[in-house]
């Protein structure tokens, strides 16, 4: 029995962590390439769980066909954040996330307006409710869908990054954007690039956490602090350093609630960051920039 | 030696009866008649919160100063809050002396804590103290025995009467609420002028250098941290007096960014640049409640639109607009003549 | 006993080697020059004995006291400064309060001070403001108190950097490229301000700079690095005549 809640624990410890990493990832990933951290990107995550409702809840679109939807809409928006918004602000950090603070008011609101404060259901996603045994665990067929297309998506990501010309010439920008520029790779198409992949994932996440929890204008808050903690955890503008911090904060969470309660989990999460702040200032990987 | 010291004394009184400090003056005196004029309730609550929100963030500029965004103040003000609640329900403490706890606690917590998050700079600094603040609020929810959980502390009373005055009137609330915003606008202004304002503002325009020349920068970080701390308690005690009621949602994140959006607003070059956002964004409201078909649901679309509007236009903030203007009508104004005269000339 | 010693200074980030056991002794009322071929590990030199970086190996003692490791503003307070590489300025302030705000170590004005203006406080202000004058007339800046830093033209605001170095009451200045951008007539003022400072006001000069007739002109002995290490030490003329040092400027052929 002992057992079981261990193993229950740690296969929602895989599910929390890769939902935020794919989250994390996607506000890192702007960060390693245009230097400013996207304080907005909790809602582009909301704008993903309120596109998988709209799409697949309200109209019955096929929900991977909801998915690709809402990502694609979502990218677009970040695109149109880039080059209205972020792009003068390159480099600023809190310039652009003051920008951000009225970015995250603006897009707020303006989806509680059209659609209300409630929270909102997702129905199960075409997958015959129920539970899977697992080892002596049961998990449901929810949440384990849910870990097989956030890896998923991650091995896509990697793919996207290490493979094809478009990742090279994000890895090349953020590496040295000034070199890069001499090899013919615009930094603002490098930005804009950052800004709709990073954007699409959040998306992704925010659909994935949409069809198991509940979806609610106000829903990106809590997440975007997570994946604060865990790029400061793993070092700015360090995507393994993502990694790392979010399985530490996933797990922390899922232990910590499974075991104590949700609101000590997040206590000890922060605790957990000061600790690792204190002896190395920069995270894990952290550079100096 | 005596004309002299007359001379010395009459250059002061005049540098001090500057348009300035006449004008600050003024609005000052016309905010104490302010009740006087105005009977309604709800635009004297307004008041109030623009007084509670002017504490906050005339506070907010210090640290902007030397280049950090000390968004946790929310986080301070609810252990005020907190403080001076419980000692006064439930053990029946004056006001008066809660109030001297409630400046204690968060400053004291800020002391501790200040050590370790001071280490950090810019981003790093702000989002630790988002995380300080979702800390606090879950302190709150953690020993609902203590702290009432997520009912909060109800039955708060007012500030016990003190030397013949009363409170428990809004206007005596209103009044209360004055007296402390200017008394932090004085403290928080004549820091700004000292030496200390410009270790400060040298922090914050090259702190590398600052260190080479023998400032210990965590100290006057701390120093800053601290004092911003114990104004939050104290703002915070009256407010929990004010609503008679606090709960733990009071003090989050959406406050945070509200002491981000004021004074950017106002504007961040000028001491009187955050005053002036809160009294704007707070008025804003009123006069759009006339427009007919308005829904005040939108009022966060309304106040971010103009946040980056400024951000990307006005960087220096609403209380930059008439320097700006006189600048353009400057600049066409001398562009005309000049032309002419070059053109004229042989 | 020399003024500044190191002895085996090293420091490496990760597994790039920046300084490599360097030893280099300054006397005091020397003015000491420091080149080398870019990347030669001169700036990170600076930034390890001035406490911005932590040594990963060696010390460095200042004043016969091992100030190995510590912090910048403690190693300051100890007398000794050193100014940036570029012009690294309080750019929005006036160049009299760049000034004022630097003279700190006996000026400390602290929370409680600022806010009641104590008695202790005015006197500080009061010195404060004084040697400021003083060290802006010495630079020659009297004319420009009132302009902002960012408006100096650049010959001017890097004599704005030295004269906040001054202005920390200084034994020994470490002067980062202050001649670099100038043009013969504005190097000339400057070198003759930095044989001032060294006779006038009793303060040693270690600089780094790049311009040979500057270091050639000012330095009585002169270090010479490469690729973190030192490769020679000795007066302009030994240097110009040494073939290591001829190479590591030229490169080796073929």
């Amino acid at each position: 029995m002992e057992q079981n809640v261990v193993l229950q624990t740690i296969l929602n410890g895989f599910m929390l962590s890769f939902v935020l990493i794919l989250f994390a990832l996607g506000l890192s990933l702007v960060f390693g390439i245009m230097h400013i951290i996207n304080f907005a990107h909790g809602e582009i995550y909301m704008l993903g769980g309120f596109g998988i409702w709209w799409f697949y809840a309200e109209h019955n679109v096929n929900f991977i066909l909801s998915l690709v939807l809402t990502m694609a809409l979502v990218a677009g928006v970040g695109v149109v954040l880039e080059k209205f918004f972020y792009r003068r602000f390159r480099g600023q950090l809190l310039s652009g996330m003051i920008l951000s603070v009225g970015l995250i008011f603006v897009i707020q609101a303006s989806v509680a307006t059209g659609w209300g404060f409630l929270d909102k259901a997702i129905p199960t996603p075409g997958i015959e409710e129920g539970v899977v045994t697992f080892l002596g665990a049961t998990i449901s067929r929810e949440r384990l869908f849910v870990i097989l297309m956030a890896v998923i998506a991650m091995v896509g990501l990697y793919l996207l990054l290490m493979r094809t010309k478009y990742g090279r010439m994000m890895r090349a920008s953020a590496q040295d954007a000034d070199a890069a520029a001499l090899q013919g790779i615009s930094i603002n198409a490098a930005g804009s690039m950052a800004m709709s992949v990073g954007c699409g994932i959040a998306a992704m996440a925010g659909v994935l956490a949409g069809s198991v929890f509940l979806v609610n204008p106000y829903m990106g808050g809590t997440p975007l602090l997570k994946a604060l903690v865990t790029i400061i955890l793993g070092g700015m503008g360090s995507l393994p350093g993502t990694i790392l911090g979010g399985f530490i904060v996933g797990f922390t969470d899922s232990f910590g609630s499974t075991y104590l309660s949700s609101t000590l989990a997040n206590m000890i999460i922060f605790l957990v960051l000061i600790a690792i702040l204190v002896v190395r200032p920069l995270g894990f990987f952290g550079r100096e920039h | 030696m005596a004309v002299n010291t007359k001379t010395a004394v009459m250059t002061k009184l005049q540098a001090r009866l500057s348009p300035r400090w006449i004008a600050a003056l003024v609005v000052v005196i016309l905010a104490f008649l302010l009740p006087t004029i105005i009977h309604n309730d709800y635009y004297i609550r307004v008041a109030i919160t623009m007084c509670i929100w002017g504490v906050l963030c005339v506070g907010f500029r210090l640290m902007f100063l030397a280049g950090e965004m000390n968004v946790g103040l929310p986080a301070f003000m609810a252990i005020g809050a907190y403080s001076g609640a419980l000692l006064m329900v439930k053990a029946h403490w004056n006001w008066w002396l809660a109030v001297l706890v409630a400046a204690a606690m968060p400053a004291v917590v800020a002391l501790i804590l200040g050590r370790i998050v001071l280490r950090v700079k810019g981003a790093y600094f702000a989002i630790l103290n988002f995380g300080f603040l979702m800390v606090v609020r879950h302190v709150w929810l953690a020993w609902p025995k203590w702290f009432g959980g997520g009912a909060g502390i109800s039955n708060i009373p007012s500030p016990n009467a003190i030397g013949g005055w009363h409170f428990g009137s809004l206007p005596s609330f209103f009044y209360l609420g004055l007296c402390l915003l200017v008394l932090t606008i004085i403290v928080f202004y004549r820091l700004e002028k000292s030496k200390y304002g410009l270790t400060m503002k040298a922090m914050g325009q090259a702190d590398m250098l600052t260190e080479a020349v023998g400032v210990n920068i965590m100290r006057y970080k701390l120093a800053a941290f601290v004092l911003c701390a114990l104004f939050s308690g104290v703002v915070g005690c009256y407010f929990a007096s004010v609503q008679h009621f606090i709960d733990p949602e009071e003090f989050t994140f959406l406050p945070s960014l509200y002491l981000v959006l004021y004074p950017v607003v106002g504007g961040l070059m000028s001491f009187r640049g955050p005053i002036w956002g809160v009294v704007f964004l707070m008025a804003l409201p009123i006069g759009l409640k006339e427009i007919p078909g308005y829904d005040p649901k939108i009022e966060p679309i309304i106040f971010g639109s103009i946040l980056v509007v400024v951000m990307l236009f006005l960087p220096s903030g609403l209380v930059s607009l008439p320097a700006r203007a006189m600048a353009l009508y400057n600049k066409l104004r001398k562009v005309r003549p000049k032309e002419v005269e070059e053109y004229a000339a042989p | 006993m020399p003024l500044l010693e190191l002895r085996g200074l090293s420091k490496a980030f990760g597994g790039l080697t920046a300084v490599s056991a360097v030893d280099m002794d300054v006397n005091e009322g020397e003015i000491r020059g420091l080149i080398g071929p870019n990347g030669a590990g001169k700036s990170t030199l600076f930034s390890v004995v001035s406490g911005f970086y932590k040594p990963t190996g060696g010390k460095v003692a200042f004043n016969g006291e091992d100030i190995t490791g510590l912090k910048p503003h403690v190693i300051a307070s100890k007398g000794l400064v050193r100014t940036f590489q570029a012009t690294i300025l309080f750019h929005q302030l006036t160049v009299m309060e760049n000034v004022t705000a630097a003279v700190h170590i006996k000026a400390n004005v602290g929370l409680v001070g600022g806010l009641f203006n104590l008695p202790s406080t005015r006197k500080k202000v009061a010195h404060a403001e004084k040697r400021a004058k003083e060290i802006i007339e010495f630079m020659k800046l009297g004319e420009l108190t009132e302009m902002f830093a960012a408006s100096l033209p650049h010959g001017y605001q890097r004599a704005l950097g030295v004269a906040v170095a001054l202005a920390a009451e200084p034994k020994m200045v470490m002067l980062d490229e202050p001649v670099t951008g100038m043009n013969a007539e504005e190097q000339d003022t400057m070198m003759g301000l930095i044989r001032r400072i060294r006779t006038d006001l009793g303060i040693s000069v270690l600089l780094v700079e790049h311009t040979m007739r500057a270091v050639m002109g000012l330095c009585e002995r002169i270090t010479v690095m490469d690729f973190g290490k030192k490769i020679a030490e000795g007066s302009p003329k030994e240097i110009s005549e040494n073939p290591a040092v001829i190479e590591a400027y030229l490169g080796a052929e073929a």
